[in-house]
């Protein structure tokens, strides 16, 4: 079975749902091929906030600053709700040089027009009733950041894309490429070979994966993550709050060894979102390793001994993108003619609608409204 | 309604010994050995609870603690099943109550 | 320091108790686990130990003839426990079985896994269904047999199967008032196709004849081909709507009757296996609507697709306690082969023993598969406004609009409605919303394995962040390095 397109989305997640959207919108011909269902992925198991997650705030803020005006007309660009409320934010800090952490990082986000604070631990409860805040220096605070229902926001981007004209193909892996003297032609999947002059990674944490069938070693990995939601209760918690260490350096740990980073959100529908813990792996399967539960409930009761008898529902598992550099994969491939990636993002949901454009943008060869430049796929491959 | 008769298929059965229980506030007849949701029907309460969204009634279901309808709060503990809970001496029970935290 | 075991068996029903059995008796290290205070499972539930009763029926005495056998063995056996998640120990090459209960130890380790949850009511969803008074015949029976309690003064039985019959004779008996059994079915003259058969089950016939006999003395309706249509009332059901369904199960227009009075309906259409578990450590499933579902695909051994882990009874396809019972015994045998402690030939002897009957029994499940099996149609008896995903309060209509917008699969319905993301995970929804999926692409001819099921992770139930924070403590060391 052949099939031609002007262009080809791989990954139905945050970022492909988005991009195939503005590209459809853009009046082409577009095809989504996902190899599972979707948000099969990293997207399955986010808790929908609109924060910045970023690292590399230096490189990113530009981007950033940009993607926060995008949401507020999305609900009625896509005629949807897609559950968007405000919220605060708070990054938990435990020890000495987390704090020295959090000053800085409080300097670079008032680059992006963000303003916040760092609370001493004897101040938290003002602003998070709820906390213990007994082993903890204090946080760093941001009054007004978002949250989103997330598969609300991606099934949005899909009904839209589909009364444009979207094709999609659910339970279909990429089994390969073809190419033609440095072009791409188009993708074999289990289905068959679909032919576009573009296409466009939006695959997280396969993103190597397709990479290597590609003779491409882009730096980008993954780890596995895993999260907690509860019964629903009353709206009482104000904040997501993180802890600090999510943007402390990774230290070498073997494979295998749970990290559990803490983060909590409160769903608008009540439910208690907690996660993460993660570890590397070379596989990827979905169960949930049981120092997962438990080391991630354990790290809840310690900062909100009130959640304790909260009954915890379900738990997830999924992969997710990073990079070595902590920047995403964003631009055109400079190996393949009419290879794009746009994989690998920290702070996914908030720079979704903005990325979502950039694709198309990029594809149809527009003009880009910010600089991505340290985003190129290839950046990295002249550092050996 | 408790079967107080004997008959071929259900031979004649006597209970444990009385307990005392507390449905709301109020005492209600119950036995050693009785399930809290037995407890409930035999004393005429059907409703076990309110559903979140649109505060519908809702009782006993499957009777095996697969469905979570029969919900109730035990000794101020939510959400305990009454279809696979005995009752115990000095057991409060309340019906249709909201988690507190 | 956590115990190991060679084999684990998850559920003390009559597959669990045969398999715990039949392995200890051949030297195995065995321990049994069931959420209820004592074995038995449903079909041998015991009276409450604090009940005395003057007289025991046939069942219970075997019952407790089989628990006798299990408790003069050697067997640690953990009750009142939930099982809440098995995690695979690569470095052990077994399992990591951790526990939720008064007196039981957070975890115990497995070389091998009998897994023998047994099977719930299956729900068929109609107008009304959600009202307090509506019951499962499962539950009917519970609490007739079990706890010598009346679900109500004047009931209407529905549903489909052998079960609704003793549903009615044991109310009748207790003096409650059965306004009408309504089997879904029409039963003639398919069911003289199995005349022969039958003639092997010969004390399931007396049984059935006796049941039979109880509805005659009561001069209770029996009607075939009949279903509820609604449930009516304002806090609780206070009268019943029934109506003829065709041979498929769809209503027909014009038939219906109002049944006034009417305090508790008995719904039984059949059951479904208990799969959680099985789908949780990643056994490959297959559905087969004759054994209720989504069962574990299984060899002749009872072993799933994944080494060391059986299952057995009605957990991994619905065919009847005697069914389980033979089934666990294989179960058992082949675990203890399996762990070298009895050899191919004994493990041969021991299926051999047995084969003739598990066939039998076998044919006797099809044949109740084949008569009983809630048909397609039923899915017909909801409304748009009808409530599907009891938990979230999910219509069928929200249903419905998600698959006009693109969902084809449970899991993107899932994602959209948040059916099954409720308190019973999913257990009670899973097959409603299939069979929308399955109804509303008929032209696409969706079937029910491309409608797929919720992934099942753990906990297997709602347990408390508390519970989960200090689930962790008891374990050794050498566990900080990563369990895959």
């Amino acid at each position: 079975m052949k099939q031609t397109f002007d262009v080809i989305v791989v990954g139905a997640g945050y970022i492909g749902c988005s991009a195939a959207y503005h590209l459809c919108k853009a009046g082409l011909k577009t095809a989504l091929v996902e190899q599972g269902p979707p948000a099969a992925g990293a997207s399955r198991a986010n808790y929908g906030n609109i924060q910045i997650q970023d690292m590399e705030l230096e490189k990113s803020s530009d981007m950033i600053q940009l993607a926060r005006t995008r949401f507020a007309h999305l609900e009625e660009e896509l005629g949807n709700k897609v559950g968007l409320r405000q919220i605060s934010g708070l990054l938990t800090i435990e020890t000495e040089s987390q704090w020295k952490l959090m000053e800085t990082r409080r300097s670079t986000v008032s680059t992006c027009g963000i303003f916040s604070e760092l609370i001493p631990a004897e101040h938290l409860r003002e602003v998070e009733p709820l906390i213990d805040p007994s082993g903890l220096l204090g946080a760093l605070y941001h009054a007004h950041e978002g949250q989103v229902d997330p598969f609300k926001l991606i099934w949005s981007y899909l009904v839209a894309a589909r009364r444009l004209g979207l094709q999609e193909y659910y339970q279909t892996p990429v089994t390969g490429f073809a190419l033609n003297s440095g072009r791409i032609e188009g993708v074999q999947t289990s289905q068959g070979f679909l032919s576009a002059g573009c296409i466009v990674l939006c695959s997280g944490a396969y993103t190597a994966q397709l990479g290597q069938m590609l003779g491409c070693e882009w730096d980008i990995h993954y780890i596995l993550g895993q999260a907690l939601v509860t019964e629903p209760f009353d709206l009482l918690l104000r904040s997501h709050i993180a802890s600090a260490s999510f943007f402390e350096p990774a230290e070498n740990e073997e494979p295998g060894t749970v990290r559990a980073n803490f983060a909590i959100s409160q769903s608008p529908h009540g439910h208690l979102l907690m996660g993460e813990a993660m570890y590397e792996a070379y596989h990827f399967k979905r169960h949930v390793p049981f120092q997962s539960l438990s080391s991630v409930s354990a790290s809840v009761t310690n900062y909100f001994p009130v959640f304790s008898k909260l009954r915890i529902l379900r738990s997830w598992s999924a992969p997710v993108a990073h990079t070595a550099d902590s920047c995403p994969l964003l631009g055109p491939s400079s190996r393949y003619q009419g290879l794009f990636l746009a994989a690998g993002f920290r702070s996914t949901v908030i720079v979704t609608p903005l990325i979502g454009e950039t694709v198309a943008g990029l594809v149809t060869r527009g003009k880009l409204e910010f600089d991505i430049s340290n985003f190129l796929p290839e950046r990295n491959n002249y550092a050996h | 309604m408790r079967i107080k008769r004997s008959s071929s298929l259900l031979p004649e059965v006597r209970r444990g010994k009385p307990v005392n229980i507390n449905v709301d506030g109020k005492p209600v007849e119950a036995y050693e050995g009785e399930t809290v949701a037995a407890a409930l029907l035999s004393a005429g309460i059907h409703t076990f609870r309110l559903t979140q969204k649109h505060q519908h009634l809702r009782g006993l279901y499957c009777g095996m603690g697969i469905c979570y309808e029969c919900l109730v709060t035990v000794n101020g503990v939510h959400a305990v099943r009454a279809c696979v809970t005995q009752v115990a001496e000095g057991m409060q029970i309340e019906t249709c109550k909201e988690l507190e935290l | 320091m956590s115990e190991f075991y060679d084999l684990v068996v998850i559920g003390a029903g009559p597959a669990g108790m045969e398999a715990a059995i039949t392995a200890a008796e051949n030297g195995v290290k065995t321990a049994i686990i069931d959420s209820n205070p004592g074995a038995g499972g449903q079909y041998y539930k015991p009276l409450p130990g604090a009940f005395q009763v003057s007289k025991k029926g046939q069942t219970e005495r075997n019952g407790e003839f089989l628990t006798r056998i299990l408790e003069g063995l050697p067997v640690t056996r953990i009750y009142d426990t939930l099982t809440w998640g098995i995690f695979k120990e690569e470095d052990r090459d077994g399992w990591l079985v951790t526990l939720y209960g008064p007196a039981a130890p957070k975890q115990i380790h497995a070389r091998t896994l009998v897994l023998a949850n047994g099977a719930y009511d299956s729900p068929v969803a109609f107008p009304g269904w959600t009202l307090p008074g509506v019951i499962t015949c499962g539950a009917s029976l519970i609490l007739v047999k079990n706890q010598r309690t009346a679900p109500g003064k004047r009931v209407l039985i529905t549903g489909t199967g052998p079960l609704l019959l003793s549903a009615a004779a044991h109310l009748i008996d207790a003096g409650v008032e059965v306004a009408a059994v309504c089997e879904a079915s029409h039963l003639f003259p398919r069911a003289l196709r199995y005349g022969f058969t039958m003639l092997g089950h010969l004390p399931r016939l007396f049984e059935g004849a006796g049941y039979t006999r109880a509805l005659l003395r009561g001069r209770t309706p029996y009607k075939t081909g009949w279903s509820i249509v609604e449930a009516r009332g304002k806090e609780q059901v206070e009268s019943a709507v029934i109506g003829k369904v065709d041979k498929d199960g769809y209503p027909v227009p014009g038939t219906e009757q109002v049944l006034e009075n009417i305090d508790t309906v008995i719904c039984g259409y059949g059951l479904t296996p208990n799969t959680g578990l099985a789908r949780m450590i990643g056994c490959k499933m297959e559905y087969r609507q004759e054994k209720g579902g989504w069962v574990p695909v299984r060899d002749q051994t009872m072993q799933t697709s994944l080494q060391g882990v059986y299952a057995a009874g009605d957990g991994a396809g619905i065919a009847g306690a005697e069914n389980a019972r033979l089934e666990g015994r294989v179960a058992g045998a082949a675990a203890a082969l399996q762990l070298d402690y009895i050899t191919e030939k004994r493990a041969g002897e021991i299926y051999g023993q047995i084969k003739r009957e598990l066939m039998n029994q076998r044919r006797f499940g099809e044949l109740l598969g084949d008569l009983f099996t809630a048909k397609p149609g039923l899915i017909s008896l909801a409304k748009d406004d009808t409530i599907i995903c009891r938990c979230e309060e999910i219509t069928l209509g929200e249903i419905k609009t998600a698959i006009a917008e693109g969902a084809r699969t449970i899991g993107e319905v899932k994602m959209v409605t948040r059916v099954g993301m409720g308190n019973c995970q999913g257990r009670i929804c899973e097959r409603l919303v299939a069979g929308a999926i399955v109804q509303a692409l008929a032209q696409e001819k969706a079937t029910f394995e491309s409608a797929g099921a919720y992934s099942i992770r753990p906990p297997l139930h709602p347990l408390p962040v508390g519970f989960l924070a200090e689930a962790g403590e008891e374990q050794s060391d050498d566990y900080a390095k990563g369990v895959e």
